[in-house]
């Protein structure tokens, strides 16, 4: 037997061409035992070519055991009337839908033989494979997930990270950005000065996947995508779970729409003090350029980011707080980042309050305590990492006159709506 | 798969609230499912390739059209990176992403649903052929055969340069993409310009082959813009065949005559409109010595992969 195993990013493709009758039917067999992998990355079969070499059509058998006992496999076949030869082929991670780690002892193929049969034909066709089938949420189970789901959107480096994945770890799962916000509240570069979302900029268009026209439709489905692919990962519909999404709050309203008994945090913060830390992650050797290989500012472009990033701040913030706004009045919480940077327990114990979770103080002192910038050791905080200052208003310090200047022009409306 | 029939009672006992609406008692079963799935066409190529021409002139007899749907675009980010930065791939190892690899099982199955039940409700059949213009979905091509890995593509390939030229006279002031973008192209900015678009067309370009060379062998149909243009007729005819779609010869001529370049009204094309001048090889008119140099850097290995010179 030939032993195969490979990943999923190895192929195995092996072919041996034999001469063959026009228009009989033959029989083929192996013997395959699967030791591990997915269903549909790999099977065996006959390609059937013409005297030109073209392929005219290919029998195949899905290689789908694994169970480790050897089974055999038989194709039947009827060669066509055009047909020259055939190629008595294996497949794995090549030409088939799935491609995974897999383990395979097999009949090497040069032990194959083509013996002519009268027997019924026998073999799958190659679309001839279903999905895998996880299973889903029953509507029960959308119901419950669906409830004790907490949205955190805020703007990138608006203290999400703190609050979603540290202060409210207690009794909740806990999801660190899926970015589903962020694919559906995807943004085209600006037109006439202001950042444009797709789904605003075609939602007129009825072949626009989420067009207006169809807005039942996909959000019905899109719902189903979100609390199916939620379910999938905790199978657990009793527990809150705090989903951060920074990142996503371009997407905050599609979201809330489709899940409009699930609950949401905004978390505001001062966009100049946002602006400062991204212009701290993006400069040279800086932890966002370093993990992403984005080109950092210089100072001939530095103005340009700051407007770029200023004018991001403004839209996300636009989108959150409309969404907040259309969000049932008892499923919505708002907290400014200073406010809970500043009096973290009491703030803290609001939003604890508002999830349904019921935290003893003594607990909650140890969280806030546990996370306090203060007790980040030294060497994990600073310019240029992703924790940096925790300190309000420190853009005051980090900008001339001039970038101010730039950023008030930008932010300033939506700054003083905030009570900045 | 029971379909369920939802009013607004029974839809705010299942929800609660109301103000989302749900519809309706038409999804689909899991046998329209796989019908619809099979009679799917994605047109994937880099913007400026032809693909409206051969999407929603030339495949119009018995089919339905989707001009542009933009899932591909939704379903990935990209970024121009010493990484080439693609969110799908770059935050695919982690758990928590929407779309991570982990619970693909997951995502790919409701993601399918999503898919096909909103072409579904557009065109309110499973058993006609539906052909999906997609050219500036094409970063997210992977993604979208991961889900409905039974649908057809066609790749429509066309000279980058060619490619290049009419995305900088799109973006021409006064012409008709410039609604559509930041700022026109000067001459300031008309080298960067030039330079990141090679760039993404020679990345998109990849993604699209690999992709095509992993989807089956029946499922495929790779086409040059070039050859269409020149031999509008036979290689339509193949596509036809392709799609399932069998097409008399007249009508194949009259489609081929009726959509050729030559007949469209002189004042609806030319330099800054949408249809320009469908002249393969006009690049080297119109960019300099030094824009073609830069042009080659960037994408001569592609170009030469693709067989153009």
């Amino acid at each position: 037997m030939l032993e195969i195993s490979i990943t999923s990013k190895e192929k195995f493709v092996s072919s041996n061409k034999i001469t063959v009758e026009s228009n009989k039917k033959y029989l083929i067999s192996i013997k395959a035992r699967g030791i591990f992998g997915e269903q549909y990355c790999a099977y065996f079969g006959v390609a059937i070519f013409d005297e030109n070499d073209n392929e005219i059509c290919r029998k195949i058998q899905w290689l789908n055991n694994f169970s480790g006992k050897e089974q055999a496999y038989k194709l039947v076949f009827t060669s066509s009337k055009k047909v020259k030869y055939v190629k008595v082929l294996y497949r794995i991670n090549e030409e088939v839908p799935i491609k995974s780690d897999c383990r395979y002892m097999l009949t090497p193929l040069e032990k194959i033989r083509l013996i002519e049969t009268n027997e019924e034909e026998t073999f799958d066709e190659s679309e001839d494979y279903v999905l895998p089938k996880p299973r889903g949420p029953t509507p029960n189970d959308e119901r419950d997930l669906e409830k004790n789901i907490v949205w955190i959107f805020s703007s990138p480096r608006g203290g999400t990270s703190w609050l979603g994945t540290q202060l409210l770890e207690y009794k909740t799962l806990s999801i660190n950005e899926p970015y589903i916000g962020f694919h559906l509240g995807i943004n085209e570069p600006k037109i006439n000065d202001k950042i444009v979302r797709n789904i605003d900029l075609f939602e007129k268009d009825p072949d626009y996947f989420f067009s207006f026209r169809y807005k039942k439709i996909w959000q019905y489905f899109l719902r189903k995508l979100i609390l199916g692919r939620i379910y999938g990962q905790f199978q657990d519909t009793t527990t809150p779970i705090i989903i951060k999404e920074p990142n996503g709050g371009m997407g905050a309203d599609i979201v809330l729409r489709c899940l409009p008994q699930s609950k949401m945090i905004f978390l505001i913060r001062d966009g100049r003090d946002v602006v400062d830390s991204w212009i701290d992650g993006l400069k040279k050797d800086a932890w966002f350029t370093k993990r992403y290989g984005f080109t950092a500012w210089n100072e001939k472009n530095k103005e340009e980011e700051i407007i770029r990033q200023a004018s991001y701040w403004v839209k996300t913030m636009e989108v959150i707080e409309l969404a907040y706004e259309n969000h049932s009045k008892e499923l919505r919480y708002k907290v400014k980042y200073e406010n809970l940077r500043n009096n973290t327990f009491e703030e803290l114990k609001k939003i604890y309050d508002f999830i349904g979770i019921k935290i003893p103080e003594k607990k909650l002192e140890q969280i806030v305590e546990k996370y306090s910038f203060e007790n980040i050791p030294s060497e994990k905080k600073g310019s240029g990492k992703v924790t940096r200052s925790a300190s309000p208003g420190k853009w005051k310090e980090s900008f001339t006159q001039n970038e101010q200047k730039i950023m008030s022009e930008i932010m300033g409306e939506k700054l003083r709506g905030f009570g900045y | 798969m029971v379909s369920i029939k939802f009013n607004r009672n029974t839809l705010n006992k299942i929800l609660g609230q109301v103000n989302v609406s749900l519809p309706f008692s038409n999804e689909l079963t899991p046998k329209q499912e796989d019908q619809l799935e099979q009679n799917l066409t994605w047109i994937f190529a880099s913007p400026r390739s032809g693909t409206s021409w051969l999407a929603n002139q030339l495949m119009t007899y018995n089919t339905h059209n989707m001009d542009e749907p933009y899932i591909g675009h939704h379903l990935t980010s990209i970024g121009i990176t010493e990484n080439n930065f693609k969110l799908t791939e770059s935050h695919k190892k982690r758990n928590a992403y929407f779309f991570s690899e982990k619970y693909k099982n997951t995502w790919q199955v409701f993601l399918r649903k999503l898919i096909l039940n909103r072409i579904y409700a557009q065109f309110k059949c499973t058993d006609g052929k539906i052909v999906i213009k997609e050219p500036n979905g094409g970063f997210g091509v992977d993604n979208v055969f991961i889900c409905v890995p039974l649908s057809k593509m066609i790749l429509v390939l066309r000279d980058g340069r060619d490619v290049i030229d009419s995305l900088v006279d799109a973006r021409m002031k006064g012409s008709w993409g410039i609604e559509l973008d930041e700022k026109s192209v000067n001459s300031n900015n008309r080298i960067n310009f030039i330079r990141n678009h090679a760039r993404w067309w020679v990345i998109r370009t990849n993604l699209l082959l690999k992709t095509f060379d992993e989807r089956p062998k029946d499922l495929r149909f790779k086409i040059k813009y070039e050859d269409l243009r020149y031999n509008t007729f036979e290689e339509l005819k193949k596509i036809y065949d392709f799609i399932g779609i069998k097409i008399p010869e007249k009508k194949l001529e009259q489609i081929v005559e009726k959509y050729s370049f030559e007949n469209i009204p002189s004042e609806k094309k030319g330099s800054g409109k949408v249809t320009r001048s469908a002249s393969p090889g006009k690049w080297k008119e119109n960019f300099s010595e030094e824009e073609q140099r830069i042009m080659s850097e960037v994408m001569s290995e592609t170009l030469s992969q693709l067989g153009y010179k």
